[in-house]
């Protein structure tokens, strides 16, 4: 009896969060006049694909995408390799300096977000970083990362690394050929949050990104519901919601398991 | 070798961490201190003060307690009920900000299913009483995920045996759940709390997206405002020092707090 008034109130928990995701997909294939109809309908009366075809027909679409693609995936291979190489420095260098310099590293999680952003936009224009490039440089450090990539390396045994050495390789080779295999789990949940960091940091994004053929997928699409005050058509906002919402889904589907490891990587190893 | 590998890391935080700090720095100083002093008669700047204290202050228990509520009740689930549990907490979390924020903006729509619901026509977002609170939900909705999660990890790993004693010692289900497993995590607990009031200043995505109106800024918006709206850009990084500072108290406290 207990168990099953628990599954009723975790169950009523989801079905409140994710009812509007449910609303959202099936709302943005309903017409205007049914989205309108108040009781909201579970299921579309009519089902129609109006707002879709709005939204492909935007001409620079495609454009959108490929930027996006290009931002994700220099993101994702930069940040591992960017993140991965300091936390391992930071892992085995027991210099007092790098400890110091660590704490530096770890800056940004105490300034924390917002703090910054107009000083770098100034740093941005001072460098005259073109708007990609710009949204580049913003994602590819990722001090929360360099410090989960140093705590997973200090789960792997020490002895492997000796063991490697005592058979002759050098450092590059224990790095490349030992540490690197077996730190899989830990890549796998970086590409993760990499890739959700690139897709979703919109502020910076929408500030950097103005023209309109160097926009994102997200910065592209967003502007098309934010702007429209005149028309309010909110089946096609939703349509945008839901084609924001596709790559994360397809994210999520792949990695679910990276993202809970990655998650309590640092947390539960000390 | 170790030069090599902290080079690019190094390079990326001198040009956009270190220089960005000393520059925020500089641009709040450009006319001396002009820009704190004009700070205390800016009304936009402290209704976004007090709206920020307000977001807080619904945000911590919205975001922990209820996070904390559904941990205690799912860690004793089976590995299914659980691994259903994240899935459909990260759902929303795993998404930006600003597309959670689309969803929201129609549930509070006048049209809205939260109107039907209510058999209201209230524009949610566009009044003074109700969009902080509006926005409070679309915001704490999207941490779920995370915090359920990093909730159940710990759970997870409470000694078992600190459950056969309080067993021993005959304690109901319900005493395990709030005498034994909640104080095991509370370190975890503390660091949410902590990290959901420092985010509420910073909530920019929703109010962008759900509030255009004056009702629900916060001081993060407020900061936008001043530097790409107005922009005056010595101002707004004089608001953002503030913001700095008022972070940096955070912290100070929670530390304080769990050391004494």
């Amino acid at each position: 009896m207990k168990q099953v008034l628990r599954w009723c109130l975790l169950l009523l928990i989801f079905a409140v969060l994710l009812s509007p995701i449910y609303l959202m997909i099936t709302n943005s294939l309903s017409p205007v006049r049914g989205f309108l109809r108040n009781p909201p309908r579970l299921i579309p009366y009519t089902w129609t694909l109006d707002n879709y075809a709005q939204a492909l027909r935007l001409d620079l679409l495609p454009r959108w995408i490929l930027n996006t693609a290009v931002v994700a995936v220099v993101t994702i291979v930069g940040g591992v390799i960017v993140n991965g190489a300091s936390g391992y420095a930071f892992c085995f260098a027991k210099a007092k300096w790098i400890q110091v310099l660590f704490w530096a590293f770890m800056l940004p999680i105490f300034i924390s977000g917002f703090v910054l952003l107009i000083s770098k936009i100034r740093i941005v224009g001072a460098l005259k970083l073109p708007g990609l490039a710009a949204v580049l440089s913003m994602s590819l450090f990722w001090p929360v990362g360099i410090f989960l990539f140093r705590n997973y390396f200090r789960t792997i045994p020490p002895e492997i690394m000796e063991s490697g050495r005592m058979d002759g390789a050098d450092e590059w080779r224990i790095l490349l050929q030992i540490m690197l295999p077996m730190s899989k789990p830990m890549i796998g949940a970086a590409v993760v949050f990499l890739g959700m960091g690139a897709l979703g940091a919109y502020v910076w994004q929408m500030l950097n990104l103005q023209a309109e053929e160097t926009r994102t997928f997200l910065v592209g699409l967003m502007a098309t519901t934010l702007n429209v005050y005149a028309v309010k058509n909110i089946g096609y906002d939703l349509t945008v919601g839901t084609l924001l919402f596709l790559p994360y889904l397809a994210i999520f589907a792949v990695s679910s398991r990276y993202f809970i490891k990655g998650l309590t990587a640092g947390a539960l190893k000390q | 070798m170790k030069y090599v590998l902290l080079a690019p890391g190094a390079t990326l935080c001198a040009l956009f961490v270190v220089w960005p700090v000393g520059e925020l720095v500089k641009m709040s100083l450009s006319d001396g201190a002009q820009n704190y002093l004009l700070m205390f008669s800016d009304a936009d700047f402290g209704r976004s003060i007090i709206n920020s204290l307000i977001y807080t202050a619904l945000l911590v228990p919205l975001q922990v307690g209820v996070a904390l509520v559904v941990a205690l009740n799912a860690v004793n689930l089976s590995k299914r009920g659980q691994d259903m549990a994240r899935f459909a907490f990260y759902i929303p979390f795993s998404c930006a900000g600003i597309v959670v924020a689309v969803i929201w903006k129609w549930v509070f729509h006048v049209n809205g299913p939260v109107n039907w619901m209510l058999r209201t026509r209230i524009d949610f977002l566009a009044n003074r009483w109700t969009a902080i609170p509006a926005v409070s939900i679309a915001t704490a909705a999207a941490m779920y995920g995370v915090i359920i999660a990093l909730f159940l990890a710990a759970l997870i790993g409470i000694d078992p045996a600190l459950y056969d004693a309080a067993k021993i010692d005959g304690a109901s289900p319900r005493q395990i759940r709030w005498r034994v497993m909640a104080p095991a995590i509370m370190p975890v607990v503390w660091m949410y709390i902590l990290l959901a009031a420092i985010a509420a200043p910073q909530v920019i995505e929703y109010v962008l997206a759900l509030a255009p109106h004056r009702y629900g800024a916060t001081m993060a918006y407020d900061i936008y405002e001043t530097a790409w709206l107005e922009g005056q850009h010595g101002a707004a990084a004089a608001k953002a020092i503030v913001l700095f500072a008022w972070l940096m108290f955070l912290m100070w406290g929670k530390t304080r707090l769990s050391h004494g």
